[in-house]
């Protein structure tokens, strides 16, 4: 993947007209955090816009039609897209209709801590992808690839959506196939955009990197050890009532955030310490804990209509999937300033 | 016999190119085979299971989460970083 970090146009105009003021690689760093919070903002935003839009009291349905048996069908434009009504609630369980969405089903605001975790961690890797800030070379085939991946993940998730409608008998359609519909959304992007970029998009040189054999058993003792740690962690949180009962995904994320580190700071404590990476592992934890506290003031202001699932009067079952996506978020960020690199290898 | 084999720079350069192809593909055939495996028992407890037990997860962002287990899990073996 286009994944490698190279001098930033932007950076380089900051250094040399006014002189020293911060970093080439700290400068294009803060870029790219500013601009994936800016993204994901807007992204759970316009979320955030139809929950509101479908107001309270409210549920939407989808519209129905009877065939030539008399028998209820579900109408869909393009065999994907929902045809959709907004109907009081009471209405729908009295004509006992097929619910798709209540308000909050999309954005899932109480818990906007976790989505917007996620959202974040997708808006940074496709800006990783796409080489802003830093190389710019090859950015119309790459922003190509962004567009294929928004699309094919719209289409996939949507095509989720309906299956869940034909094959099962839940109603409230999209909190039953995806807990929040962002979650879907924001996974499937970060899975599709990884998946065309090991397919070659947006790539300079097609050199194999073949890892050395001697890491081979190591990385092995990893990813099983990366299950067992996830396994520990996951029960603990559950044990003592940290996770959420509608999102039952926290061992997966913890197993994932475990195998994150790994490749960035090493399997073997004694790689923690070399290079910049103490560093890259203090930020990562310090910048999760402020996070955490960020939300924590985010949901206290808004009086917990918009909020993360902490500290709340049932407690703090949102704490696991927080920390997990907040962490991950922050590991992935250290890896693009460099911090996970044992050698220094020049002047930054 | 004892005389070494040449091989041209374009026959080395080829060959080189098609080990990264091959290789590219292998680790997305495994990032879909994994996906599909770590996901088969959420499905089946979404589809099959519904009826018998008490069943309320997120289904579809628990397959996408997996895919993304198998995503960082093949990134993390490929990786030649130390």
């Amino acid at each position: 993947m286009a994944l490698r970090f190279t001098g930033g146009l932007c950076g380089k105009l900051l250094v040399e007209h006014h002189g020293l003021i911060m970093n080439r690689r700290a400068f294009n760093t803060v870029i790219a955090i500013t601009l994936s919070l800016i993204l994901a903002t807007g992204n759970l935003a316009g979320l955030h816009y139809i929950d509101k839009s479908i107001g309270p009291g409210n549920v939407q349905v989808i519209r129905t039609a009877l065939d030539i048996n008399a028998q209820k069908f579900t109408q869909w434009s393009f065999g994907l897209i929902p045809n959709i009504k907004t109907v009081p609630e009471s209405e729908a369980a009295e004509q006992r209709m097929r619910v798709w969405a209540r308000p909050g089903d999309y954005a899932g605001a109480e818990f906007l801590g976790i989505t917007f975790g996620l959202s974040a961690i997708m808006w940074f890797t496709w800006i990783n992808f796409l080489g802003f800030p830093g190389n710019m070379l090859l950015v119309r085939q790459r922003l190509l690839a962004l567009l294929a991946a928004a699309i094919l993940t719209i289409s996939a998730n949507l095509m989720f959506a309906r299956m869940t409608t034909e094959f099962s008998s839940f109603n409230n359609i999209l909190s039953t196939a995806f807990g929040y519909f962002s979650l879907g959304l924001n996974a499937g992007g970060i899975w599709f955009i990884h998946l065309l970029g090991r397919l070659g998009i947006g790539q300079l040189e097609s050199r194999p990197s073949i890892p050395p054999n001697h890491t081979k058993d190591e990385k092995l003792s990893a990813l099983l050890m990366s299950l067992v740690i996830a396994f520990i962690i996951g029960s603990i949180f559950r044990r003592v009532n940290l996770t959420l009962p509608n999102l039952p995904f926290d061992y997966v994320i913890w197993a994932i955030t475990t195998i994150v580190f790994f490749n960035y700071y090493g399997y073997l404590p004694s790689k923690w310490i070399k290079g910049e990476r103490p560093f890259g592992i203090v930020i990562s934890i310090g910048a999760t804990v402020i996070t955490v506290f960020v939300w924590v003031g985010v949901q206290y202001f808004t009086g917990g209509s918009i909020g993360a699932g902490l500290f709340t009067d049932a407690g703090s079952p949102g704490l696991s999937l927080m920390l997990s996506f907040w962490l991950l978020f922050w590991l992935i960020v250290t890896n693009f300033m460099g911090k996970t690199s044992p050698l220094r290898t020049r002047a930054r | 016999m004892d005389e070494k084999r040449e091989i041209s720079e374009h026959a080395l350069l080829s060959l080189e190119r098609q080990t990264a192809r091959l290789i590219e593909i292998l680790k997305v055939t495994v990032i879909v085979l994994f996906t599909v495996l770590l996901s088969v028992p959420v499905l089946g407890a979404f589809f099959g299971l519904g009826k018998v037990t008490h069943y309320t997860g997120a289904a579809w962002s628990g397959v996408w989460l997996y895919g993304l287990l198998a995503v960082y899990a093949v990134n993390y073996w490929w990786s030649i970083m130390d």
